[in-house]
């Protein structure tokens, strides 16, 4: 038996097919979203990515499942977005001249030098809990690019978690966004709680 | 910390013994090896065709799709360009390991950096001590070229987010890893190295205090330690 949501998966190509079976694993059944159409049906909208944020901001556009995706938010829907997923539903990137889907306010800039300008590890999230009980399985990271929510406006009423290794931000949760710089579908125990998360936060509990 | 991965070579949907890519005999299936060590919470998984054929094994395309993996997966062996990177991608590898493109065709590994990203390439680096350089050359080739160089080229370059470093000599060998390699490499631009070939615990834990260590790669040793029947027929 699923879990009874309506479930978008935008394909931006890279890790869809990971993001597709963790969501299966958990009663959930994905549906492909390449054009357009049909967006207003679903409970949340998942965008995964690995990749380059030019390239796939060009794809958004040229499709206009990007114009989709606001026309979505600003009708209340809910949207996650892992990794570089994630990185998109802000402003600008120091990755591409092209605008973001401004879905939160901030921007992505390069992972500071002293860590080579890029990540591949694992880290738990410091003081993040679920249930009530507190999470200290780590995530996996695969990233040179880091998103940073500007919290002085208005619009940023959410919630941030950092990293415990790096320290950067790495999850941002609000009423209708959820930004996740990890990738739940391989963090493996810590994967599968987040999984939980999300079924309780689309569901408002 | 340093990630531990597990190194799978495999042909058809099996997984292999290797004694340094020379001789080469049944292990494992690849699905039973995944499930296990998905359990057993390893950092990572690096499956490896070492069949030499050209593309992907309709097999162990088939494995890794139906494998419902949660540890991060990454793939080498035969890739060659984007066709095989995105059916991988669509079967859940996140990474891909190049060896002959890192060596020979830097175009096409750009044209794929372009589409996946640097952060989802590895380059495959096969190493060995003459005298007192550390040489590198594609498997199967002889000849060699300068690591320190070949690496620095490489890291000039920006298209790989990682280096798989092996000492192809000692690979399916326990305890034979040269350290003359690390200390030939040191110094060198190249920063995020994955070690591999014949690493023992001793071995890891060594290379794990280098700072230029991003992970330690371990092969399929840990299933043959399980088959008693090798035992008892004096392999």
């Amino acid at each position: 038996m699923g879990v009874g949501l309506r479930i978008g998966l935008i394909n931006l190509g890279g890790n869809l097919g990971s993001v597709r079976k963790w969501l299966r694993a958990g009663g959930m059944d994905p549906e492909d979203v390449e054009t357009p159409e049909g967006l207003m049906s679903f409970d949340l909208i998942v965008m995964p990515g690995s990749g380059n944020a030019d390239a796939h901001m060009q794809r958004l556009s040229q499709s206009g499942v990007g114009e989709s995706i606001r026309d979505f938010a600003r009708s209340n829907g809910k949207v996650l977005g892992i990794c570089l997923g994630a990185q998109l539903m802000f402003e600008e990137s120091e990755e591409t001249s092209r605008n973001l889907l401004g879905l939160l306010p901030g921007k992505v800039t390069r992972i500071p030098g002293e860590s080579g300008g890029q990540r591949t590890g694992w880290a738990p999230l410091e003081a993040w809990s679920h249930r009530k009980l507190p999470v200290r399985e780590r995530f996996f990271f695969n990233h040179s690019y880091s998103f940073r929510l500007q919290t002085s406006r208005p619009d940023s009423q959410s919630a941030v978690f950092r990293d415990a290794s790096l320290g950067l931000e790495s999850l941002v949760v609000g009423e209708q966004f959820l930004a996740a710089q990890f990738h739940p579908e391989k963090s493996q125990i810590a994967g599968v709680i987040f999984r939980e998360f999300v079924i309780d936060w689309v569901r408002g509990q | 910390m340093s990630r531990l991965i597990a190194c799978l070579p495999v042909i058809d949907g099996m997984v292999v013994k290797s004694y340094s890519y020379q001789s080469l005999r049944p292990s494992i299936s690849l699905g039973v090896a995944l499930d296990a060590l998905d359990s057993w919470l390893v950092d990572e998984i690096v499956v490896v065709d070492v069949s030499r054929q050209p593309g992907l094994s309709a097999r162990t395309l088939r494995v890794l799709t139906d494998q419902p993996l949660l540890t991060p997966l990454s793939y080498g062996g035969g890739v060659r360009g984007l066709d095989e990177i995105l059916k991988l991608h669509e079967a859940g590898v996140e990474r891909f390991v190049l060896e002959h493109l890192a060596f020979e065709d830097l175009h096409a590994v750009e044209d794929l950096a372009s589409e996946v990203g640097s952060q989802a390439l590895i380059a495959s680096v096969p190493c060995r001590v003459e005298g007192p350089t550390v040489m590198c050359a594609p498997t199967g080739r002889t000849v060699g070229r300068p690591a320190v160089s070949f690496l620095a080229e490489l890291e000039r370059e920006g298209l790989f987010s990682e280096y798989l470093i092996i000492d192809e000599k000692a690979e399916g060998q326990l305890g034979a890893f040269d350290f003359g390699i690390p200390q030939g490499l040191n110094g060198g631009r190249a920063r995020s190295l994955i070690w591999f070939g014949g690493i023992d615990e001793s071995a890891a834990r060594s290379l794990a205090q280098l700072n230029v260590t991003a992970a330690i790669a371990i092969g399929n040793r840990v299933f043959e330690s399980e088959n008693p029947f090798l035992s008892m027929r004096g392999q």
